[in-house]
């Protein structure tokens, strides 16, 4: 079943969750958008201060999940405009969900109202 | 001196003898007088000249007259000293006169003790009066704080004292050697001093930081500088395991195969994990370390599953006091669902 997005009524796969790798938070942080996501790195180390000092070679472990997309706490995407549900960074958003196919969305409403 | 002095009582001696000589065996009054009444049992009738020198004088000498009573300067004389009833005689020896004074009484004049002395005897008196008037020794003192005989300091064993106070006394070589060593406090600049709990350097405006040294940098500048950062052994290995495991299901967390680490040396560790999978209902997915097969609890991570996608769940923390030979192993709880196991990997980070 195809879903058409504009038609959405509760932008489900907003709510999955957005990883890019380190590549791609580089090219998203050149378009201003490095304040949208959350690195893997940081939350480790906020969780093990003693572990402060050794950030940059941690950061080694995350290079395929590099960053993760915030959330608001409703559980949707930050980039969500909540007034008209459609992505306020359409042009610019991850390659993740560039590549979601909305034929997977009846999955998907299943998963978020289960 | 010995008692030669013989006291003789003369009664009825009336014949004239030569002068200076008695014979005190006249017999007069028809009744002879035998030597015991006249108290001198033991005389001879000889001359005094042919006399023998008595057994009293001999022991009373103690055999210093054997030798001088030869010749006539040292005869014996015996000489009447008071007539009448109470007429006595006294008993001469050379020059001395022995009369009935005690030894201990008896006053002898030093030329007369010469007289009857052996030249051996003279010699060892002579020696010890050396020794008493020798300057190494001096056994005569007198307590009115005068020094006659001169004794030195050398002479009590004290050659090196000084008469100096305590006070005004000069270190000695060895303390002023050691002395020698120490720096003077007055030349020392930048000493340390307790500044309110902290060490801060004299004269030096600067303050140390937490962060900080007082030293010479790498580029000769003496001062405050920032700590080095220490220097640390950085550890990582890596294990992988492209080996598929299908319908891999637990209730409770279970070591998954083919992703094991092996400690090969002591230290905290930090472990990163990362499984791709493929879940064959919606459902959480519970993933932990395991130390030598005991599940580390504050390791959980959860992921929500999706059916029968191929997604991934990562898992990173810290294992302090690792040793050689502990195990880690990577654990899943699948809550019952059939779960394939694709790639994994571990990660293993040591700093030291």
């Amino acid at each position: 079943m195809v879903v058409d997005c504009l038609k959405c009524i509760n932008s489900a796969c907003c709510s999955l969750v957005i990883e890019v790798d380190k590549l791609e938070f580089e090219l998203l942080k050149e378009k201003g958008l490095s304040d949208c996501f959350i690195k893997h790195v940081d939350v480790f180390v906020d969780k093990f201060p003693k572990l402060k000092d050794k950030k940059e070679q941690l950061e080694e472990n995350y290079s395929d999940n590099y960053a993760e997309m915030k959330k608001s706490k409703d559980g949707l995407c930050v980039n969500l405009d909540r007034k008209t549900m459609l992505c306020s960074i359409y042009e610019d958003r991850p390659k993740v969900c560039k590549d979601y196919e909305n034929n997977r969305c009846s999955k998907i409403r299943k998963l978020c109202i289960n | 001196m010995g008692v030669l002095q013989t006291e003789i009582i003369n009664q009825n001696l009336v014949a004239t003898p030569p002068t200076g000589y008695y014979n005190i065996f006249l017999d007069t009054d028809g009744i002879e007088k035998k030597k015991d009444d006249a108290g001198v049992v033991t005389f001879t009738s000889g001359s005094d000249q042919n006399d023998k020198v008595k057994a009293s004088v001999t022991d009373t000498t103690e055999g210093f007259l054997d030798s001088k009573i030869t010749g006539t300067t040292n005869k014996i004389t015996i000489s009447k000293i008071n007539s009448g009833a109470n007429e006595s005689f006294v008993v001469t020896v050379g020059v001395d006169v022995f009369d009935k004074v005690s030894d201990d009484s008896d006053n002898i004049t030093e030329g007369t003790l010469n007289l009857f002395l052996t030249s051996a005897e003279r010699t060892k008196i002579a020696n010890s009066l050396t020794t008493i008037t020798g300057s190494s020794h001096s056994q005569l003192t007198l307590d009115d704080g005068t020094n006659p005989h001169g004794t030195t300091k050398a002479n009590v064993g004290l050659g090196n004292a000084t008469n100096t106070s305590d006070a005004n006394k000069p270190v000695s070589t060895a303390t002023q050697t050691a002395l020698d060593l120490k720096r003077d406090k007055t030349a020392i600049k930048n000493s340390i001093e307790d500044d309110s709990g902290s060490l801060q350097l004299v004269n030096d405006t600067n303050s140390a930081g937490n962060d900080k040294y007082y030293g010479t940098d790498g580029s000769g500048t003496k001062g405050y500088h920032t700590l080095p950062t220490a220097s640390s052994s950085y550890f990582k290995a890596e294990v992988l395991s492209t080996t598929n495991s299908n319908n891999f299901n637990s209730n409770t967390p279970t070591n998954i195969p083919d992703i094991t680490y092996t400690i090969t040396q002591d230290g905290d560790y930090v472990f990163y994990s990362v499984v791709n999978c493929n879940n064959d209902e919606n459902g959480e997915l519970e993933m932990y370390f395991a130390k030598n097969g005991t599940t580390i609890n504050n390791s959980i991570v959860t992921d929500r599953q999706q059916k029968n996608q191929d997604q991934s769940i990562q898992n990173t923390y810290p294992v302090d006091g690792l040793v050689i030979g502990d195990v880690i192993t990577v654990q899943f709880n699948t809550r019952g669902d059939n779960v394939d196991l694709l790639t994994r990997r571990m990660l293993v980070q040591s700093w030291s």
